[in-house]
């Protein structure tokens, strides 16, 4: 059984439809990565699941309960924890207190999770009192995902991790990605770096004008010419 | 303002932006230095107008508008506290050397959790309501000059519009050197003001619901996306919004040396309390609680040459001047 499974989903904003009808799964465990061109619709695909944007139909089952008619705020203690693309940190929080609103439905262990995450990511322990919004952009991408895996999520949704990081950041936070993958949390993420996500995930879906174009193993699809040609710009 | 953005981006400018914001903030100082008693009036006005204006930008940090209400919130908070002390309380003036008596120490926390009280039914009834139709902003704050409209009928109906007092009897002030004097109230306002002030400091930096506000304010997306009820965070600020507006409204007369209660004192304070929310940079409970102090002092010494009449215009100047230099506020953030 999928850990996450949507099937036919439709959603949007307001009376604008952006995606018409997606089926995805996500088997525990795995990284799965979404590529697609601006506005396909991925990034709203994240947040259908998330339940930031609802659902106008289909169906959402996560971890064998079903999700779509929750509010986002009791979809997130099943286990599926989101790190937004933009706006993904509490700039006037410290590092610790965003660390602290993470694990907000946390009633055990905050503190032990909190030292988990410092030991984690050592570039954020330094500076624990620090207010969030003093971070650089990678320290920050960091602190995003550190708040993310305070409630230990099955499942870990990353919007665009390494949007606008340098090239050897993309490479520590695709590392990083990895890492929490062999802990045993599924991954499924959106991303621009197609190529290098491709190569680190299981499978991939690609994503054109709200439909699922195509559905393959991440190696495939990275080879594939016709994403190549498409997608992943010509090289 | 093109001349502005201009100058601003070179670094030449940016300095001489700073020599002319250090030597207006030593002015300031001088003035206020020269007057002192005047400036000491000032800090007990700036604590009731500190109340008031954290309350308003909490408010603003969560729900992004201003509300028009907030004013008369601190009037209800008043009448309440007139109710309880003429009506239900034994009769007793003069503590220590205050002209109000013990009652009033009872009566002040009934008025904010009154307020407190208004202020959850207003979300609740109001502006839930609107929130959850996704009413434009325009829609939002007309419903807030109405709920402060109805308030203020409410406070005319049963209590008239004739001026009341709180029972009180005259003390002597205390007399400091430099000419200042004190009146003993004042302390009381003053202190009052700064044990609620530090409450709340303590309440936003050290409990889980206090750095849940702080989040929702940062980031109500992110603060749902990680499990925070925002809704809940969202009466528990109009609550603490409330119980200050209370208050202040309760401090606000017995600031007054006659101790006097009108059904426009709140709205008339409305003014001053939006520039010191504007002055101190919107959202921010700490530049709040400055720029009152700001708009306060600068209100108070400013009846050393214009006649007090022009205090509210006074409080403009001063937030216009600020936001000459700091566009966002003193505390505001770069965005």
């Amino acid at each position: 059984m999928p850990l996450l499974d949507a099937a036919g989903i439709r959603a949007g904003y307001g009376d604008t439809e952006i995606i018409h009808g997606v089926d995805m799964r996500v088997d525990a465990g795995e990284v799965v990565t979404i590529i697609g061109p601006n506005g396909s619709g991925k990034s709203t695909m994240m947040k259908a699941i998330v339940g930031i944007v609802q659902a106008s139909s289909g169906e959402i089952w996560f971890d064998g309960r079903r999700i779509d008619g929750l509010g986002a705020d009791r979809r997130i203690p099943l286990g599926l924890c989101y790190v937004p693309q933009t706006d993904n940190v509490f700039p006037t929080l410290t590092i610790t207190e965003n660390l602290e609103m993470g694990g907000f439905l946390r009633s055990d262990r905050l503190d032990g999770r909190i030292r988990e995450m410092f030991e984690l990511f050592p570039d954020l322990a330094g500076k624990r009192n620090a207010k969030a919004g003093s971070l650089s952009g990678g320290q920050r991408q960091m602190m995003a995902v550190a708040r993310a895996l305070m409630l230990e999520p099955k499942l870990l949704l990353l919007d665009e991790p390494t949007a606008g990081l340098s090239p050897l950041l993309m490479e520590t936070v695709f590392g990083m990605v990895r890492d929490i993958n062999a802990t045993g949390v599924a991954i499924l993420m959106v991303e621009h770096n197609a190529k290098k996500a491709l190569a680190i995930s299981h499978r991939g879906y690609v994503l054109a004008v709200g439909e699922v174009r195509m559905e393959n193993t991440g190696p495939e699809l990275a080879n594939d010419p016709q994403v190549g040609r498409l997608y992943l710009g010509s090289e | 303002m093109f001349f502005t953005a201009r100058t601003m981006s070179s670094p030449a400018a940016a300095r001489v932006s700073r020599v002319v914001q250090s030597t207006l903030a030593i002015v300031f100082v001088v003035v206020a230095l020269s007057h002192i008693g005047l400036a000491v009036n000032g800090i007990f006005l700036g604590s009731i107008l500190a109340m008031g204006a954290v309350g308003i930008t909490l408010v603003f940090g969560v729900m992004r508008f201003a509300n028009i209400a907030h004013g008369d919130m601190m009037t209800l908070g008043a009448y309440v506290a007139f109710f309880l002390l003429v009506s239900v309380l034994p009769e007793h003036t003069g503590l220590g050397p205050f002209t109000f008596g013990f009652p009033l120490l009872i009566a002040m926390p009934v008025s904010m959790a009154a307020v407190a009280a208004l202020a959850v039914g207003m979300d609740v009834f109001v502006f839930r309501r609107l929130r959850l139709r996704r009413a434009n902003i325009v829609t939002i704050e007309i419903a807030s000059l109405g709920i402060a409209i109805a308030v203020r009928g409410f406070v005319q109906m049963v209590w008239g519009t004739p001026v009341r007092y709180f029972p009180n009897e005259g003390r002597a002030h205390f007399s400091l050197p430099a000419d200042i004097s004190i009146a003993p109230n004042h302390l009381f306002v003053s202190g009052a003001a700064l044990a609620l002030a530090i409450a709340l400091h303590l309440l936003l930096t050290r409990t889980k619901q206090g750095k849940a506000m702080r989040a929702t304010s940062d980031n109500p997306d992110l603060a749902r996306a990680s499990g925070i009820n925002t809704e809940r965070v969202l009466l528990w600020t109009w609550g603490i919004a409330g119980a200050l507006a209370g208050a202040a409204g309760v401090l606000l007369v017995i600031f007054n040396a006659t101790a006097q209660l009108k059904p426009t004192m709140g709205f008339q304070l409305l003014v001053p309390l939006f520039a010191a929310v504007v002055v101190g940079g919107i959202g921010n409970p700490y530049g709040a609680f400055i720029g009152a102090m700001l708009i306060g002092i600068s209100m108070e010494v400013s009846t050393a040459w214009a006649l007090p009449t022009y205090k509210p215009a006074i409080a403009f100047t001063v937030m216009v001047i600020v936001l000459l230099f700091r566009p966002r506020g003193i505390l505001g953030s770069k965005g």
